[in-house]
């Protein structure tokens, strides 16, 4: 029978690690599990925005994926979006002293916040930090395991990707320009998100 | 939104459900889970295996698809557990990663993980930062034969022995678009069309016979708004065919609107963003399906714009003064939120049996927290 990926390990989120995304500038006991919040747009309809709210994830040793237990503490939230926007840029700092790794723009579906002391109003947030560089990261990369599987580095060899470059899920700031950049030709040219 | 009204209870007796669908009826469910998709299609009967096979549209909510299909193996419609239960359910798609179409998907892909049940699944590759898509790619990661695409439109796939699926959008131009926030999210949608029995071939010592037969068609339109649907409408042209011996032909092979529905699902819960008129127009289905809350909800869907557009795709009454406009239940549109007059009673998810083009309807009166229970079926007539 063909086989379109090599199947995960059974996951273990239970001995999960709390998900870091390298680049995001939490706070130094942050984030914990236990009481923060990973919050991620859903939809935005009209002045609307559906939020999921879980709790902060972990990173299951097993399969690599990020895992949100328990599932059943997930809720689904609507709020304003202009409230939200304001909430998120009042810790994301002004338009001239932007905190390290944010960006100053409009809130968009699939953006993901850090979020201490969640509450059902956003104004109310006790702290929140935009990490959608990394969430969409993650999300990325949860589909492309799941395409074609994702071997440990000992197998990478086999796979033929041994050696290839990591695409760096933290801000372009941090990174050292490189000469390699292609340049983009003539015509429409579509740019990455965040 | 407006409000549907209640349906009078003298439309609606108790019947068989299923004694009701022949083998070779293409049997549609769209379950009543509020605000959200949850559907299942039953495929005609396999002669040789005896058994149908099964195509899950989205799962916006757990416990509803996973119940209503473990009744159907239970009942024999769908094969038991053990090596026959290959395939039996042929495609699972997540038309798109919204919460409110994915948040079950995880537990339906893992409470039928056993005997490869689940042979393929197709997203539109629009990845998503909320933990149900996180969870669903991880229970699909679970089973390396389970095969994962991200068709577009035009794609086509023959299921079993007589069923065709045609991917109508999302079209590869907005595909494209998805990394760069270029394509709104709904617009990234795999709706698509289920035609069965489709276009066959005989074979006798002469060599192949085409036959067409009378089919039932079946169109999903998941969330696709508009901008999606400007590129379906312009991807599927009516093709004009002569009255030649090749136009016939050119029927034959691939029918000459592959948007005609006998069965339309009405994208987006009938939000104003999600059909317009030309579009009804083409389609014009004999049953039109909304999936949405009773009351106002959330987003207040369905809206009224949307509701007057179908309403006037399926009887033409501007520019005259003497068409009195009829009831939605006479036009045929319904609703996952219908009630009964008189009571307050939820008719919830609709069950369809579509037979040669003509279809029978039915409702399970659930609510949408509560199974679909196939022996409360009433039948509209």
């Amino acid at each position: 029978m063909y086989e379109q990926r090599v199947a995960e390990p059974e996951p273990n989120p239970q001995a999960g690690v709390t998900w870091r995304p390298d680049g995001v500038p939490f706070p130094d006991d942050a984030p914990d599990p236990a009481v923060d919040r990973y919050v991620a747009i859903d939809r935005l309809d009209e002045d609307a925005a559906t939020l999921i709210v879980a709790p902060w994830p972990v990173v299951d040793p097993e399969t690599g994926r990020l895992a949100f237990l328990p599932d059943d503490a997930r809720t689904v939230a609507v709020v304003d979006a202009g409230m939200l926007r304001d909430r998120v840029d009042r810790d994301r700092g002004s338009d001239r002293d932007l905190r390290e790794g944010q960006l100053a723009r409009p809130v968009r579906v699939g953006d993901v916040f850090w979020v201490r002391g969640y509450h059902a109003e956003p104004g109310a947030w006790e702290s929140v930090i935009d990490v959608t560089r990394a969430g969409r990261y993650a999300a990325k990369a949860a589909f492309l395991a799941t395409a074609s599987g994702a071997p440990l580095p000992e197998d990478a060899a086999g796979f033929g990707i041994a050696g290839a470059t990591t695409l760096d899920p933290s801000p372009p700031a941090a990174r050292p320009p490189t000469e390699e950049t292609p340049q983009p030709p003539p015509g429409p040219v579509a740019f990455p998100a965040v | 939104m407006a409000r549907p009204k209640p349906l009078p209870a003298a439309k609606l007796a108790a019947g068989d459900f299923l004694a009701d669908s022949a083998d070779a009826d293409l049997v549609y469910f769209l379950c009543n889970v509020g605000d959200a998709d949850a559907q299942l299609v039953l495929l005609p009967r396999d002669p040789v295996t005896g058994f149908r096979q099964a195509i899950v549209v989205d799962a916006g909510a757990k416990d509803k698809l996973p119940g209503l299909i473990a009744d159907l193996i239970t009942r024999g419609i769908l094969a038991p557990d053990g090596p026959g239960a290959r395939g039996s359910i042929a495609l699972v798609v997540a038309t798109h990663p919204h919460d409110d179409h994915v948040a079950g998907l995880a537990q339906l892909i893992n409470r039928f993980n056993e005997d490869q049940r689940i042979s393929e699944f197709w997203d539109p590759g629009y990845w998503h930062t909320i933990p149900a898509y996180h969870d669903a790619m991880g229970a699909i990661a679970q089973q390396g034969h389970l095969v994962y695409a991200q068709p577009t439109s035009g794609f086509r796939r023959w299921i079993g022995l007589s069923t065709a699926v045609t991917v109508l959008s999302p079209s590869v131009q907005l595909r494209n678009r998805f990394d760069t926030y270029g394509t709104d999210i709904n617009d990234a949608s795999v709706s698509m069309r289920i035609e069965a029995p489709a276009t066959r071939v005989t074979r006798d010592p002469q060599g192949h016979r085409i036959v067409r037969p009378k089919s039932s068609r079946l169109v999903l339109g998941a969330d696709a708004q508009t901008l999606s649907w400007s590129y379906v409408l312009s991807d599927f042209p009516y093709l004009s065919v002569p009255t030649s011996e090749q136009g016939r032909l050119l029927d034959v092979g691939s029918g000459v609107d592959a948007l005609r529905a006998d069965v339309l699902k009405v994208s987006h819960h009938g939000s104003k963003h999600g059909v317009n008129l030309e579009l009804v127009e083409r389609m014009s289905p004999g049953l039109t399906l909304i999936s949405s809350v009773p009351g106002p909800g959330k987003y207040g869907f369905p809206h009224t714009v949307a509701q007057e557009l179908i309403r006037e795709a399926l009887q033409a009454t501007a520019g005259s003064n003497n068409v009195t406009r009829s009831d939605d239940a006479d036009l045929n549109i319904f609703y996952t939120a219908d009630t009964v007059d008189g009571a307050n009673t939820p008719l919830g998810t609709i069950g369809v049996v579509l037979r040669k083009g003509d279809w029978t309807m039915w409702r399970f009166q659930d609510r949408a927290d509560q199974p679909v229970d196939l022996a409360n079926a009433v039948r509209w007539s």
